[in-house]
């Protein structure tokens, strides 16, 4: 028979739980209202660039700037070196936000055949930064929220970073994978080819033509250059605005399922609890009785 | 017509058609009409404006922002 007293002790221990897991929900749940404000704040601007790149990805001009394809066919089979950007979040306890990210990580691997020998990572947050630490990837760039930058800075330096290994031939493909935000309910774990770009094939849009470039001061290439810049900028920003709004609203799915789930636990263990302290009292009555019998 | 969108870094600001709409270009006020020659720019201070339903608009521009125009599109970022 279970211990009354072993019953009460894991009652109150989980009661605590269920108090801390309820602020943690009420805690996410206020942080997640500043996230998704910030995130919808910057999709307009986001979308509105993602349309501009979609005009001028197809303008043949501009196909000989070094951000297109300049590994065509040849080495992309055997698998040249592939960087992958990784935003993950810095802290636990939000679902599965994160091991869905390693997930996808895994099937990309397995099912486009790469080799984990030629793989750089670039990842943003800790829990993807030990992750790959531990599996002995090779961490071309790894950053943390909680160092301190702002966030926009923190995108900056890893497009630089990858930017720059792109152009020095160190990487020949870039992709991101990073969680998606679709509802409060929904975030997805969602893979991307950033670099090297490829003009759409869709042959109606690749009518566009050419552009004239205001002429400046700057050569046409640079400004082009700052184009694209730019945009790897605003939308890393915009993944990482995204994977916050996704990890508060993650994490407070997590910890209301874990309120429920301790809520239940204690009606099974209070059930328990009366059952033992019933059975025990019958016990003693049956005692008593037995001994008054005894005593006749 | 002119498919206008201007966004910043905080909201949509605009998104809709109109007839003719001018820019504070890098180097000088452009004007763009339908049919007009594709082209990139950036932008410097000034106001934006457009026209619609015979009445001009004016947006001001506080610091940048990059313009596209492709075939009747025409796409604004603004830097503020």
């Amino acid at each position: 028979m279970p211990n009354l007293k072993s019953i009460k002790r894991k009652i109150s221990s989980i009661k605590n739980t269920r108090q801390i897991t309820k602020a943690m929900k009420m805690v996410a749940g206020s942080k997640f209202k500043k996230n998704q404000a910030a995130m919808n704040e910057y999709k307009a601007y986001a979308s509105v660039y993602d349309g501009i790149m979609d005009n001028i990805k197809n303008n043949s001009v501009l196909h000989l700037h070094p951000f297109y394809g300049k590994n065509d066919g040849k080495d992309r089979k055997t698998g040249g070196n592939i960087g992958i950007v990784i935003i993950s979040t810095d802290r636990g306890l939000c679902g599965s936000f994160n091991i869905n990210l390693f997930k996808l990580f895994n099937e990309e691997i397995k099912s486009n055949g790469l080799d984990e020998d030629k793989i750089k990572i670039y990842v943003l947050g800790k829990k993807a930064y030990d992750f790959f630490k531990k599996n002995n990837y090779d961490i071309a760039f790894g950053m943390l929220y909680s160092d301190g930058d702002s966030i926009l800075n923190t995108a900056g330096l890893l497009c630089d970073t990858f930017i720059r290994d792109f152009k020095n031939n160190v990487i020949d493909d870039v992709y991101i994978i990073s969680n998606h935000y679709i509802s409060t309910l929904q975030q997805r774990a969602y893979s991307e080819k950033l670099l090297p770009i490829k003009p759409s094939d869709n042959s109606v849009s690749g009518k566009s033509g050419g552009y004239l470039i205001e002429e400046t001061t700057a050569y046409e290439n640079e400004i082009i250059d700052t184009i694209f810049n730019n945009y790897f900028r605003t939308k890393i920003y915009y993944k990482i605005l995204e994977s916050f709004a996704g990890e508060q609203a993650s994490r407070m799915n997590a910890m209301d399922n874990a309120t429920r789930n301790a809520g239940k636990l204690i009606n099974k263990l209070t059930a328990a609890y009366n059952k033992a302290r019933q059975t025990a009292v019958t016990l003693e009555i049956l005692d008593i009785i037995n001994g008054v019998n005894a005593v006749k | 017509m002119l498919k206008l969108k201007i966004a910043d870094k905080k909201k949509l600001i605009f998104e809709g058609e109109t007839d003719f709409c001018e820019l504070p270009a890098q180097s000088g006020i452009e004007g763009v009409m339908p049919k007009h020659v594709n082209f990139i720019s950036y932008l410097i201070t000034g106001s934006i404006k457009y026209k619609i339903d015979g009445t001009i608009k004016e947006i001001e521009v506080l610091s940048g922002g990059l313009a596209e125009v492709s075939n009747d599109n025409v796409n604004i970022l603004l830097d503020s």
